[in-house]
């Protein structure tokens, strides 16, 4: 299909992201000779050919899997690829349940555009390899769901061959690659978008407008608590000593790919990575661009000044039960000074003296505390609300100046077409990465860590500086 | 030394502990000085107390040993090993396993007891004891429950006997001079305190183990239940790690916070809190790898890794209403910005920052080495007189403070007036945490939640079958 695509004027080969971008600023006539292929792809009538988005998935383990079923909806999506060193594996015992993995995920794409066009449909193509995957110049943007320590390498290869990128969060595994895969992801010019799809809902807007409206005063610190790991997934314990057997269909060394190796254990694979500092970022690294994101936003957050924490038993090998991390940072324009407090593993702020007898904190959430009030919010920002509830109704709510979104998912494939943007682009995302990042390593460090933003290092603690870049493994940089 | 106390006893109809009690009042009459029995700086044998244990081994034997200049007259233990060491050391001290019948049989011969128990047994033991008119040092917490640390105190002023928790710090030179600089004004009014412990250095949320194992021949496993539901004997409660189950223990917090809270509690003149919250860690600990994934802990049974607790006090005469956080497992507040980079916070692995007006004191466990920070303006304070008056010996003088009290009647440092309140307050916490961390609001003289009825069957519980507290 790449031969398909002609010389561009400049007389490099020209993407087919580079020909939808034309085609949308009205230079439609280079494209009709172009796309015939794509009506191969199972039109289906409601949006041309031309105009559809090919997608690749790489990565499709439970969140990947999540994610195509919702992509693949989208009448703008031709998903034409997954990828994923991983054949199968049961997610009944996590909070994805069913299966997944590259074939169980082949076989539902296959079935859901079989059944939309009686079976004419010639199937997704699978690849072990991500580089066989980006390597196809037919394939507009991708969706990367790999564990955390595969995300920026996965996203910068992919950009650099002009593909598109959605990549679940973090986008890094450390705070190097946030501000690496942000630098990438300008040169390359391409649509990028993390995977907090909170920053697409109402509810971060609404915090926007009414903090910039002054509804609470100045902001001087937000609490922001997370119950994770809970139940989910291991943290707080050491390298299993067993080496049980690599199961059928897994390629375990690509699976392991920049990371030291290690051999395979069932504690890492399926979806318990998140708690190995090696490949997961814990509980931080989970919910962190979620719940950070709409106190960033807000708030306009940029570097911290400096970033303490105290958790429960830290070891070298995962991330802790529980943790409590304090950021600081400076002023912003005329915003005060902000102390951001992150809880997790079940910890919470105290109840704050507004709320409500009666009420209590929910298992997750955001309060924002400013000198004339106090907001408190769902995990990812969602349905805000002045405490006591009698204020916020005689809160007079500021017009809605923020672009409302269509969806995070749905503005990722409107703006591969060239139109509008991805709101949690990589340059939006990047430093917001940084921030939680820079928790995990206040957690490791044991110590109050001043930040050197542009150096990127500590200014107290150049111990520390080990985990704000990790080496790769021989034969996995770029 | 009985033939003497047989004497004494016949000759003034008044018993030993009477005698003892009511010596404050006529000692300069009726004892006979102890310079003519105690030549050569001895202690006279009349002046000694007769002191028996509940709970002989562990801690129970250092405080032992801190007592050794009073006659050990009697030792209990249900374990025969645990307190081996301690009976060894005592010889003529007839040894039991059931503290009930060591106060049948010797209860004539005793006039105050150590009670080193685990949490749950001290309320019981304890109330026996000063039933029947025993002086009694109870180790910290004083009770594993709100209702039993009231019950004692009000218990120490009906049988009018002499206590002392076993708080050794409050005995101690720290928290006399926090309490005297606080007083002072050093750091101005004081709204907020953190307190942290790096404890539980033992297993909390873990399962409960599985399994029957048969009852070693040395141990009373249904003593050792005492008060608690019956279980199925595992060595793993036993010698120390019943501080991780409800049944027994009271926690990190229990254990703790009557050492770290105690300055807090003395220099703030706090009383009940009038609330406590609280947030913690749920996950479960041990066959972690079962399943693959974390599981969850029955927090109605074990105390949680890790804990945040807040409490609330109102104002006091001049004192403003104060915060006091707590910290365990792991978590700490936060370094306090006059802290100097490269010091150390608390003690390391706990302490104390009182957060003034003016300023802030930090002191870590035990109330010890208590600084303003920076450590430029402690430099520059200009301290006040003592006082507090000093325990001899400080801490280590604070069974010792307990024998001078039972004595000459003048309350021991940390007596159940001042220890039963700092008790129940440390107790809010685990009130709170067993409530699912919900906001407790506390009216400490009806001893009542106020706002959540149903919390109000944790402040006491239900004893097995066969034990009373008797009041």
């Amino acid at each position: 299909m790449g031969s398909l695509f002609g010389a561009s004027r400049s007389g490099k080969k020209i993407s087919r992201r580079d020909f939808i971008k034309a085609g949308s600023a009205g230079v439609a006539a280079i494209g009709f000779p172009f796309i015939v292929s794509s009506s191969a792809l199972g039109a289906d009538g409601a949006v041309a050919a031309s105009d559809r988005i090919a997608l690749g998935f790489i990565g499709v383990g439970g969140q990947g899997f999540f994610n195509m079923k919702s992509f693949i909806t989208n009448p703008a999506v031709q998903v034409v690829a997954v990828c994923d060193v991983n054949e199968e594996s049961d997610y009944s015992k996590f909070y994805f349940g069913g299966t997944a993995g590259r074939k169980p995920v082949k076989a539902f794409a296959d079935n859901y555009y079989a059944e939309k066009n009686n079976g004419s449909f010639k199937g997704v193509d699978e690849y072990v390899a991500y580089q066989d995957l980006i390597g196809r110049k037919d394939i507009d943007a991708v969706v990367i769901a790999t564990p955390d320590h595969w995300h920026t390498l996965i996203s910068i290869a992919a950009m650099r061959t002009g593909k598109n990128v959605y990549c679940e969060k973090p986008i890094s595994h450390n705070v190097f690659e946030a501000r690496w895969i942000a630098e990438e992801a300008k040169k390359a010019g391409v649509v990028t978008q993390m995977g907090n799809q909170g920053h697409a809902e109402e509810g971060a807007r609404l915090l926007c407008e009414w903090i910039a409206d002054g509804a609470i005063g100045n902001v001087h610190t937000v609490h922001i608590w997370c119950n994770r790991p809970g139940g989910m997934w291991e943290q707080g314990i050491d390298r299993p000593s067993d080496t049980p057997e690599v199961p059928k269909g897994l390629d375990w060394d690509k699976w392991v790919g920049p990371a030291k190796f290690r051999p395979y254990h069932s504690l890492y694979h399926p979806f318990m990575w998140r708690g190995w500092w090696d490949f997961g970022t814990g509980s931080l690294g989970d919910m962190g661009c979620h719940q950070m994101d709409a106190p960033y936003w807000a708030l306009k957050l940029d570097a911290p000044v400096s970033i303490e924490a105290s958790s429960t038993k830290v070891n070298d090998e995962t991330a802790p039960l529980a943790t409590k991390i304090h950021y600081k940072f400076g002023k912003r324009g005329d915003m005060c000074p902000v102390e951001m407090v992150w809880y997790d593993g079940g910890l919470k702020p105290a109840r704050p003296e507004e709320l409500e007898e009666g009420r209590e904190l929910q298992s997750e959430g955001l309060l924002f505390v400013g000198d004339k009030g106090t907001i408190l919010s769902e995990f990812n920002g969602g349905s805000p609300r002045i405490i006591p509830e009698s204020k916020m109704r005689e809160y007079k709510r500021p017009a809605k100046t923020i672009e409302r979104s269509i969806g995070h998912r749905e503005e990722f494939i409107a703006a591969c077409q060239g139109k509008g943007k991805a709101c949690s682009n990589f340059d939006y995302a990047g430093p917001l990465n940084e921030i939680v990042l820079l928790g995990n390593v206040a957690v490791r460090a044991g110590k109050k860590l001043l930040w050197d933003s542009a150096n990127l290092k500590f200014s107290n603690c150049e111990e520390s500086s080990k985990f704000i870049k990790e080496e790769y493994r021989q034969g996995y940089s770029l | 030394m009985k033939d003497i106390e047989k004497q004494t006893k016949s000759s003034t109809s008044l018993s030993r502990r009477q005698f003892l009690a009511s010596s404050a009042a006529f000692a300069a009459f009726t004892i006979v000085p102890s310079y003519v029995l105690g030549a050569n700086g001895q202690q006279p044998p009349s002046d000694k107390l007769n002191i028996a244990a509940i709970g002989s081994g562990g801690m129970g034997s250092g405080n032992i040993e801190r007592c050794s200049t009073e006659n050990i007259v009697a030792l209990c233990d249900v374990d025969d090993e645990r307190g081996a060491d301690t009976y060894a050391k005592h010889p003529n001290a007839p040894t039991f396993r059931d503290f009930r019948k060591m106060l049948d049989k010797e209860q004539k011969n005793i006039d105050a007891v150590i009670i080193a128990t685990p949490d749950h047994t001290h309320a019981v033991a304890a109330m026996a004891c000063m039933q029947l008119g025993k002086h009694v040092y109870v180790q910290k917490p004083l009770t594993h429950d709100i209702y039993e640390a009231r019950m004692l105190t009000e218990a120490a002023h009906k049988y009018k006997v002499q206590t002392q928790m076993g708080n050794q710090g409050h005995s101690g030179e720290g928290i006399r001079l926090i309490a005297e600089w606080i007083q002072d004004g050093a750091i101005g009014p004081v709204r907020e305190v953190h307190a942290w412990t790096d404890r539980p250095i033992w297993p909390q949320s873990v399962g409960r183990p599985a399994g029957e194992l048969a009852v070693p021949s040395t141990l009373d496993w249904d003593l050792w239940l005492g008060t608690a539901p019956f279980r199925p004997f595992n060595k793993g409660y036993l010698p120390f790690d019943w501080r991780g189950w409800w049944d027994f223990g009271t926690g990190a917090l229990g254990d703790m916070a009557c050492h770290i809270i105690d300055p807090v509690f003395m220099a703030l003149k706090l009383g009940y809190p009038t609330s406590a919250s609280a947030s913690f860690t749920r996950v479960r600990l041990g066959d972690r790898y079962e399943g693959h994934y974390l599981k969850l802990a029955d927090m109605n049974e074990t105390p949680p890794i890790s804990s945040v607790i807040h409490y609330e006090f109102p104002q006091r005469g001049e004192m403003p209403a104060v915060k006091l956080h707590w910290y365990d497992g792991g978590m700490r507040p936060e370094r306090p910005v006059e802290l100097e980079q490269g010091r150390r916070m608390g003690d390391g692995g706990n302490g104390v920052i009182f957060v003034g007006d003016k300023g802030k004191i930090m002191c870590g466990c035990y109330a010890a080495n208590p600084r303003i920070i920076p450590e430029e303006k402690m430099k520059e304070y200009k301290r006040p007189e003592p006082t507090i008056e000093r325990i001899p010996g400080g801490e280590g003088g604070h069974e010792q403070d307990w024998i001078r009290a039972c004595k000459d009647g003048k309350p021991a440092s940390s007596n159940f007036d001042y220890s039963g309140p700092l008790t129940e307050t440390v107790l809010m916490g685990n009130l709170t945490m067993r409530m699912d961390g919900e906001r407790i609001e506390w009216d400490g003289v009806n001893m009542k939640v106020t706002n959540i009825p149903e919390a109000n069957a944790l402040v006491s519980r239900k004893y097995r079958e066969g034990w009373s507290l008797g009041v």
